[in-house]
């Protein structure tokens, strides 16, 4: 598998370096307090162009996923079939699309979810989730 | 908002659907044009308004008024482009213009050779793209699979349920010789499909195709001396959710109960008064969806209510009567509206439905904006 170059922006260098150190972090807005994800420049609730970057946690809930059994994007997908993507919600109500590296099945919905951080190269880490055990 | 309206089409018109390997995306939009306005009894002089639609993954100028207005040789007073122009966006852009006295007579034209050029789908959907395509979340398939999921979670929907939105519209389509999918399809055929991105399958899924379609609008008023039988355009609404930050629920797009509530209020109409609806379906899940949303049944009742037939030929609510975006084309429901004005105007033949006079016409760009219109056989002076 291999996986595109993470974007140049100086803003999102916090993002990457604290996944090499197999951290999640998220903008925090300083004006409203909300968390952004995607990176943003601008917070989408009240605009401010202020934040810091704060813990997220690294364990989650799956809120949903998808299987692709094709690639879908020839110039731009980056994944071999199959492989899933979920939908995670994060502590302060967060929610982020990543990698599911487990074998999911419907049920698993709702199911905590830890994240995992390959590394990629000797510079880059990933960030992807794996299905904790019932509690 | 909606908002009650007073203009008509008086003209439609349509190219082949499929393949048109020999044909830009103008030509074929201004063949598309040519065929609306014949439709119409118009010379294209009379057009003094011109709305054009620019397809997905347009290049340069492709698409736009300036372009379009050269290949077929008009001055309308009024012309537009919209860059996402799927049908109902273009239809309100019309009856605004000739609402506000801005044009009286207005063309409104889509045409792509998407198909043929080959145009790659294989992207994130919407901005955030970067972000999407480090997850693997590339084409619109993916999070209309993760809505599928998660309404099936929430709300015990099971594939062969979902299954039915494909298979009626395949049995819509093979009675529709525009339709470029009308093989048969039973619910056996489309469980054996495999996934694309499970949940979905083949079937819930549009395939790309090249086409051209047209629309001619006037003011109600005068839409009985231009048009023997005219269709009204009774109500129009819009809604958003630009902002995007909870993406579970940009999945649910829960927002269009709130379209399709200001589409019914300004409209005063229920959804028991609807004899046919014309819902965009760039998948399947789109359908699921919206049955809900326009209150054809309640929250987390759409898969027992398409399982039960009620959207196939003879069912309760026929919809997409073309055979949809899944069977007959990839035309952003341009192909609905067209369906929807012939089947109130009566010019059907063997699968026109009996004693339609309101059809509902309604369609979304993904998870960003929607864009409702009931259309009507009685005018505002009948």
């Amino acid at each position: 598998m291999t996986v595109s170059s993470g974007p140049d922006d100086a803003y999102t260098k916090p993002f990457w370096d604290a996944l090499r150190d197999c951290t999640l972090v998220a903008q925090q807005c300083a004006s409203c307090a909300e968390f952004r994800w995607p990176p943003s420049r601008l917070c989408t609730f009240c605009q401010s162009p202020d934040y810091s970057w704060k813990e997220v946690g690294h364990v989650g809930r799956l809120v949903t996923y998808a299987v692709y059994h094709r690639a879908l994007g020839a110039s731009t997908t980056v994944f071999e079939p199959p492989y899933a993507v979920a939908l995670v919600e994060l502590d302060h109500g967060l929610q982020m699309y990543a990698p599911l590296v487990s074998d999911a099945s419907p049920d698993d919905i709702g199911r905590q979810v830890v994240a995992v951080f390959p590394e990629q190269t000797a510079e880059r880490r990933l960030v992807q989730w794996r299905l904790l055990p019932p509690q | 908002m909606g908002k009650r309206v007073d203009v008509a089409i008086v003209g439609v018109g349509v190219t082949e659907q499929g393949e048109i390997p020999d044909e830009t995306s103008d030509e074929i939009a201004v063949r598309a044009a040519l065929a609306a306005l014949e439709d119409a009894g118009l010379e294209k002089g009379a057009i003094d308004g011109l709305i054009t639609c620019r397809s997905p993954r347009s290049v340069g100028r492709e698409g736009t008024d300036e372009e379009v207005g050269r290949l077929l040789g008009v001055n309308p007073a009024f012309a537009s482009t919209l860059e996402y122009g799927a049908c109902g966006f273009s239809l309100h852009l019309g009856a605004m213009a000739i609402e506000s006295g801005l044009a009286s007579t207005v063309l409104l034209t889509y045409g792509t050779n998407q198909r043929t050029a080959r145009k790659s789908f294989g992207v994130p959907v919407g901005g955030d793209a970067f972000w999407a395509a480090e997850a693997g979340l590339v084409h619109v398939a993916g999070p209309a699979a993760m809505a599928a999921r998660l309404h099936m979670h929430r709300y015990g929907t099971t594939e062969e349920q979902l299954g039915w939105i494909a298979v009626s519209q395949r049995e819509w389509a093979q009675q529709n010789p525009l339709a470029i999918f009308r093989a048969p399809m039973g619910i056996d055929d489309y469980l054996s499909a495999p996934y694309v991105v499970e949940p979905l399958r083949r079937p819930d899924l549009t395939m790309i195709s090249d086409g051209g379609a047209a629309v001619v609008m006037v003011s109600a008023g005068r839409a009985r001396r231009a048009h023997e039988k005219p269709v009204f355009v009774h109500s129009i609404a819009q809604r958003s959710s630009l902002q995007r930050h909870q993406p579970a629920e940009r999945l649910m797009r829960p927002w269009l109960a709130d379209l399709a509530l200001d589409l019914y209020r300004s409209g005063g109409i229920t959804p028991e008064d609807v004899d046919a609806a014309y819902l965009q379906d760039a998948t399947s899940v789109w359908v699921l969806q919206m049955l809900e949303s326009f209150g054809f049944c309640s929250e987390g009742e759409a898969g027992p209510f398409v399982a039960d037939g009620n959207i196939r030929p003879g069912g309760s609510l026929p919809v997409n009567t073309n055979g949809g975006q899944l069977s007959e084309a990839y035309m952003w429901n341009w192909l609905h509206l067209y369906e929807a004005v012939r089947q109130l105007r009566g010019d059907c033949g063997d699968r026109q439905l009996p004693n339609i006079e309101i059809a509902l016409h309604a369609q979304t760009h993904d998870f960003f904006k929607g864009a409702a219109t009931l259309l009507s056989t009685s005018g505002p002076e009948t």
